[in-house]
């Protein structure tokens, strides 16, 4: 555990000095180690593991956004499971975020139809590969991740309003594609 | 969905940008508050008529209103820093502020007549009391505003609490600004009327504390990446 603490407060002190390698192997080696700690507290917390990506991305654009309360007086893991904590916390009392979880029946309710809905998700899949980087960025990033136009565009290194251009022309030749 | 992965090449490439610690922002939300407070005490409330006397003079009771008041926004805004910083845990700074305060007090109190400590010099009765009770919530309402921004640029993950020192540190910048208008020097009144009322704004941070420190990565996130 200390040799952990060790190297990634080695890597965090050099991303904090602008070296980008460090920065993300710093962020790819906790994305490995949040995984069953956030999974761990989703179960706790009465939800499904299967959730747990979507909150370790929040919780890695979070340590980023918030990189400057990093206090070296504190160990970068104590830092970043308080996020992570306060994330899995704020993404199930989120009334917005319905569990992906379904009951049985209802499972078999959709796989009893037909495989169309996984060969819709199959196609926006490619409608969205289709767009020119910057576009699927901002549709990812807006739509998919949840991110706000501002986080968005600040991500990019576009503008807010080309965002929201981006993701309505973007929304409109998916939309043409798909029909 | 996009992929972990991605997500970690977009953050770790985009250009770092100096942004405020924990210790400045706090410095300047409270720094923020006490200008504005003091304007609303001086502009809206008055400052006594015997202020630059009573100071002057070394009024005992006035100096221990403004101790026990400042010993109080001290020891609140080391804890609102300890509370604005994932991970930290309070350390013992607040419990030494608490200290000091205790031992500044007895000093500027030792040798006040029983009487003037109780009933104080110029009394004015119940209402002095009770003005206390609304004045010192009033004028701490901008510094809990204030002092909120500074700690929602940060990151609170314990929101109640931090709510709640927060409205403790509020409370007592509410309170100095009282005590510069405040006729009454009785200790008595300080340490009961003024105590509620700094509880008050306390009692105010704990309950608006999920909402008003609930942050997102996009609160001020936006200057975190350019």
């Amino acid at each position: 555990m200390e040799e952990t603490e060790h190297r990634l407060r080695g890597l965090w002190d050099r991303a904090l000095d602008g070296d980008e390698r460090a920065y993300r192997d710093f962020l790819t080696e906790l994305a490995d180690r949040l995984r069953p700690y956030v999974r761990r507290q989703l179960r706790r917390l009465g939800r499904d593991g299967c959730e747990a990506e979507d909150v370790v991305q929040d919780t890695l654009m979070a340590l980023h956004c918030k990189r400057h309360t990093y206090d070296r007086t504190v160990p970068v893991m104590a830092w970043v499971l308080a996020v992570a904590r306060y994330k899995s916390i704020d993404f199930v009392r989120s009334a917005a975020v319905p569990s992906r979880v379904l009951p049985l029946e209802a499972a078999e309710n959709v796989a009893g139809t037909d495989d169309s809905q996984v060969e819709n998700s199959f196609s926006v899949r490619a409608a969205l590969d289709a767009l020119p980087t910057k576009i699927r960025r901002s549709i990812e990033l807006m739509k998919v991740v949840g991110l706000n136009a501002k986080e968005a565009a600040a991500l990019i290194g576009i503008s807010e309003p080309a965002v929201k251009v981006n993701v309505h022309r973007g929304l409109n030749t998916m939309a043409r594609l798909l029909t | 969905m996009m992929r972990t992965d991605e997500l970690i090449a977009g953050i770790s490439s985009a250009p770092p940008r100096r942004l405020f610690g924990p210790t400045t922002a706090i410095v300047a939300s409270a720094a923020a508050s006490a200008v504005v407070v003091a304007s609303l005490s001086f502009g809206w409330l008055g400052a006594r008529d015997d202020l630059w006397t009573a100071l002057t003079a070394g009024n005992r009771i006035l100096l221990f209103k403004l101790v026990f008041t400042a010993g109080i926004v001290a020891a609140a805004l080391s804890l609102v820093r300890d509370f604005s910083v994932p991970g930290r845990r309070p350390g013992l700074r607040p419990l030494c502020a608490v200290f000091a305060l205790g031992v500044a007090s007895a000093l500027l109190l030792h040798g006040v007549g029983h009487a003037t400590a109780i009933v104080g010099s110029h009394h004015g009765g119940r209402d002095s009391w009770i003005e206390c009770l609304w004045k010192i919530p009033v004028l701490a309402t901008p510094a809990l505003l204030l002092l909120g921004i500074g700690v929602r640029y940060l990151a609170p993950t314990r929101l109640a609490l931090a709510g709640a020192v927060t409205g403790l540190a509020a409370g007592g910048i509410g309170a100095v600004g009282y005590a510069f208008h405040c006729h009454d020097d009785s200790v008595a009144l300080v340490l009961a009327s003024y105590t509620l009322a700094i509880s008050e704004t306390t009692l105010i941070g704990l309950l608006a504390g999920p909402i008003l420190l609930h942050w997102t990565s996009g609160s001020f996130g936006k200057s975190a990446v350019s």
